[in-house]
């Protein structure tokens, strides 16, 4: 028998089961590496010379090596590092971190890159034409930030957004390597019983599809939801909006 | 201390994999390319059904961890071989033919959405140019529409490879030896003593690899821009 289907139904819903452990890492992984890749991104934006350096060296490093051999790289480091801050204090303890932190700080450094390079085309995406005016009313650095700049570059990061976080629930299957029970995990522990693997990893293999396909859906509603004032269909018919009036006046001058 | 040693000692035996893995990687792209090629051609051309099955098939290797098709081009294969066909042989097939079969199945089908939008971008204008002179279809694919989409399609596909090769390092899960698979080797070899110092050897291989293949691709693309950069400084000549 080539595939055992029998086994493949069995297993399903427990596979199914590690969802939330897959979720978690994707979300942990997804809000630290905004915060950390939109720091980043605002320091290139603002030119701070230390920061942007920090950062164009930061993103070669983490694009150019692959995320397996950062997850490793983790695994074996972070334990040592912890072990000598701690020795260097003083305290003698023996450091034993859970997988799922191992994973986190993996998934979360590699995926800051990211999302810098997403908030940072995003920002830059907002047509000059929006600063000029947001200068030419007084505001503060802050409030245009804030009030016009930060709104629009969001709206036009939801689709990176999208396949970013589609990505990263993609990557967190590597996490069993360093023994995480999510989704990969679990089909792993059940196979290895049997010898069933074909059918577990096709388990799997659903469900992600599965997941993925969902959230598709879901960032594409919100995008459209969040760019309404910037749809053609939806703009008042007959009245002309934005830059081509504008432009064509201060020709005429 | 430890570690320095241990990473200049990695080195060299981490260096030996990489002409081979560069082997298998350009066998990658030449099926990768073809079936990519073909994959859009049924998309562009083909028939409803042909599409639907494309679409499913893009879909399916869009949605999942590369990692989950490797293993399951794996025990899939094995399993086909042994228990359908009764090759006992088949526990014995080298690793990298595993490889092989997975890593062109899933770069055919990223490489597919590239050639397609790079084919739709080239202006109809081109096509209907060539008719006008009584071009065969082959003739207008071959001498205008492909040159111009190669063109395009080109920083998008070497993104791609060089994504491609980096997840290479996932292959040692079923026994492959790249760079990173050497490396685990090596690591289980000292029994974790010295692991960062080997560690931070492959990631600084991997990085100098990739530096490499981005260099090679960007001269390609110069290359292939030659023409457009004539016609530019020509018009440029001729306004100025």
């Amino acid at each position: 028998m080539i595939f055992n289907f029998e086994f493949a139904a069995e297993s399903f819903p427990k596979i199914l089961s590690a969802i939330p452990v897959t979720l978690l890492l994707t979300v942990i992984g997804m809000a630290v590496s905004s915060i950390l890749g939109f720091l980043m991104a605002m320091a290139r934006i603002e030119q701070k010379k230390f920061w942007s350096g920090f950062s164009s060296v930061y993103i070669t490093i983490m694009r150019g090596v692959p995320i397996m051999v950062q997850l490793y790289l983790v695994f074996v480091a972070l334990p040592l590092a912890i072990q000598s801050i701690a020795e260097a204090m003083g305290i003698k303890t023996y450091v034993d971190i859970p997988p799922m932190v191992v994973a986190a700080t993996a998934l979360s450094l590699n995926y800051t890159a990211y999302m810098e390079e997403v908030f940072r085309a995003a920002i830059q995406s907002v047509d000059s034409g929006q600063w000029e005016a947001a200068i030419s009313i007084g505001m503060t650095k802050r409030q245009m930030m804030a009030e016009v700049i930060l709104p629009q570059a969001f709206v036009e990061a939801i689709p990176n957004l999208g396949n970013t976080f589609i990505g990263l629930i993609k990557d967190t299957s590597l996490a069993y390597m360093v023994m995480v029970m999510d989704i990969m995990g679990e089909a792993r522990t059940l196979a290895g019983a049997g010898l069933n693997y074909l059918e577990a990893y096709a388990d799997a293999a659903l469900i992600y599809w599965g997941l993925n396909f969902l959230l598709e859906r879901l960032f594409g509603i919100w995008e459209r939801h969040a760019g309404v004032f910037n749809r053609k269909d939806v703009r008042p018919a007959g009245k002309t909006i934005g830059r081509t009036k504008v432009k064509t006046a201060a020709a005429g001058r | 201390m430890k570690q320095f040693e241990s990473f200049i000692n990695a080195i060299p035996k981490l260096i030996s994999v990489i002409p081979s893995t560069l082997l298998l990687f350009l066998g990658i792209i030449g099926v990768g390319i073809v079936l990519g090629m073909l994959l859009a051609w049924v998309r562009l051309k083909g028939n409803t059904v042909g599409n639907v099955l494309v679409n499913i098939y893009i879909s399916f290797i869009r949605g999942t961890p590369l990692l989950i098709q490797i293993l399951i081009v794996y025990f899939g294969l094995r399993a086909i071989a042994v228990n359908g066909f009764g090759n006992q042989n088949a526990t014995r097939w080298p690793a990298a033919l595993f490889v092989f079969i997975a890593y062109s199945l899933n770069l055919g089908a990223f490489l597919c959405e590239t050639f397609r939008s790079a084919y739709t971008s080239v202006d109809f204008g081109q096509v209907e140019a060539g008719m006008s002179i009584n071009m065969k279809n082959s003739q207008i694919f071959w001498h205008i529409i492909f040159p111009q989409a190669a063109r395009i399609a080109l920083p998008n596909m070497s993104n791609l490879l060089i994504d491609d090769y980096k997840a290479l390092s996932l292959a040692f899960s079923i026994g492959f030896i790249d760079i990173m698979g050497r490396g685990e080797g090596l690591a289980g070899l000292t029994k974790g003593v010295g692991a960062v110092g080997i560690y931070l050897a492959v990631a600084a291989l991997y990085w100098l690899v990739c530096k490499g293949l981005d260099i090679v691709f960007r001269r390609v693309e110069w290359g292939l821009s030659k023409d457009i950069r004539v016609a530019q400084a020509a018009v440029a000549h001729q306004t100025s």
